[in-house]
């Protein structure tokens, strides 16, 4: 019964104690809307047009590295929709918008035909400053639709991932006298534990990959490391990344 | 400054009067919901009782932000008028209040594009209150980004049922726990602190 699927899952995104969870039970729950992949970011506050940092993704990691190499963010029109709009929208209907605009007509087709997102569903984040953020779900399903029950369901099940996220990165608080590790150190520890590089860490967060450097550093410096693999494995054992 | 009126008592009526021509700005001219609007131009409805305890902020002799509270141990809006919205089950315990006709007021609201004062004003405001008047849970009915709000000052919403379409526009019923954490939150969100008048 779709609405206790959808409170099963919030009830499960409540309680979730890493993002790898977070990504399991929101990948699960969508797929009961006919979605297969979904991405959820946070847009900061006064930056520039289609920035947007990404913190959980099951994006095909090709599509993932061209949007990044590519730049695609700025010219998107679904991320950049985020602020015009205070409930869910499909991809369909801001493409329509956006027909003029070549590079976005482009970056869609690129989409639809190589990574088989035939159609999405976009819901906004606004919290206490505006614009916070947006969870995105795709589809490999042609005319995706959901009724109104499904979206709003859908809807209220994507608020409660993003909030999972979003409670996530917060460090945890070293009560016990430990090191303290700022929120952009962790979100850079969080990404080297899933593979990614100092370089694509800098395009995922929008910042420079010398940046990124200095944060690892300053996290290694604080936990008493000299590898990546020791500092990660660190992290994780003291419950700084989950 | 916070003003905290219980029912329709006397001695605070003038506030009580700002607040109820406040609401009719706010919810009838502003948010459009005709069916509250009345010829004198109080916003007054059924659920104005002798239990309800309404929260006001006042800055400069006028309305910053207005929040009601009503128990649930006795009808409210949402056992009454939209019990669609919780269907999971209404709460109706002596420790559980519903929070509604939350308004801030239009000349202290900014763009939307930086703090949203006057939000956080209302989670503070009705936060001290509870917690004095030992409410130690919340219920209300809003547009889903209240779920969003809530949050993101350290409450832990849940839904009392799925969204639905109120007047053209979703709304979700939801509960949530008030703690002192809750505080500890929004001191850390820098929202600022409230003075009892």
């Amino acid at each position: 019964m779709l609405e206790q699927q959808a409170f099963d899952t919030i009830d499960k995104l409540r309680c979730a104690r890493s993002l790898a969870e977070v990504k399991t039970v929101f990948g699960a729950a969508i797929n009961d809307f006919g979605a297969n992949a979904f991405i959820i970011c946070d847009i900061p506050p006064g930056s520039p047009a289609g920035s947007k940092e990404i913190h959980a993704s099951g994006w095909h990691p090709e599509w993932e590295r061209r949007y990044l190499n590519e730049g695609y963010s700025a010219d998107d029109p679904i991320p950049n929709s985020v602020g015009l709009k205070s409930n869910p929208y499909y991809w369909q209907d801001v493409e329509l918008e956006n027909v003029k605009n070549e590079r976005a007509v482009k970056i869609m087709n690129e989409a639809r035909s190589e990574f088989q997102m035939l159609g999405g569903y976009c819901v906004p984040i606004h919290g206490l400053r505006g614009v916070a953020g947006l969870v995105s779900v795709a589809t490999d399903s042609k005319d995706w639709r959901l009724s109104e029950r499904e979206d709003s369901a859908l809807h209220i099940v994507s608020l409660y991932a993003y909030e999972a996220v979003r409670k996530l990165r917060i460090p945890a608080n070293a009560g016990d006298g430990g090191p303290k590790l700022s929120r952009r150190e962790v979100d850079c520890l969080q990404w080297i534990a899933e593979g990614k590089t100092t370089w694509e860490i800098g395009t995922i967060l929008g910042i420079s990959a010398h940046t990124v450097s200095e944060y690892i550093s300053d996290a290694a410096r604080k936990l008493g490391t000299h590898s990546r693999a020791h500092l990660v494995a660190r992290a994780l054992r003291q419950n700084i990344i989950r | 400054m916070l003003h905290v009126v219980k029912g329709f008592d006397r001695q605070f009526s003038d506030v009580l009067e700002l607040a109820f021509k406040f609401r009719h700005e706010a919810f009838v001219e502003e948010a459009g919901w005709e069916n509250l609007r009345r010829a004198d131009g109080r916003e007054i409805d059924q659920f104005d009782t002798d239990d309800t305890i309404h929260v006001i902020a006042m800055k400069d002799g006028l309305v910053q932000a207005y929040s009601r509270l009503n128990p649930t141990i006795k009808p409210h809006v949402l056992s009454e008028v939209y019990p669609q919205l919780a269907s999971r089950g209404l709460l109706r315990e002596p420790g559980a209040w519903e929070w509604s006709r939350m308004g801030t007021a239009k000349h202290a609201r900014n763009d939307g594009r930086g703090w949203s004062g006057p939000i956080g004003l209302l989670f503070r405001c009705i936060s001290v209150v509870a917690l004095k008047e030992n409410i130690d849970t919340l219920v209300w009915q809003a547009h889903p980004v209240w779920i969003t709000r809530a949050s993101e000052l350290g409450f832990d919403p849940e839904p009392m049922g799925l969204p639905l379409r109120i007047a053209g526009d979703r709304v979700v019923a939801a509960k949530m726990a008030v703690t002192e954490t809750v505080l500890k939150h929004m001191d850390a969100a820098h929202v600022p602190m409230v003075e009892y008048a």
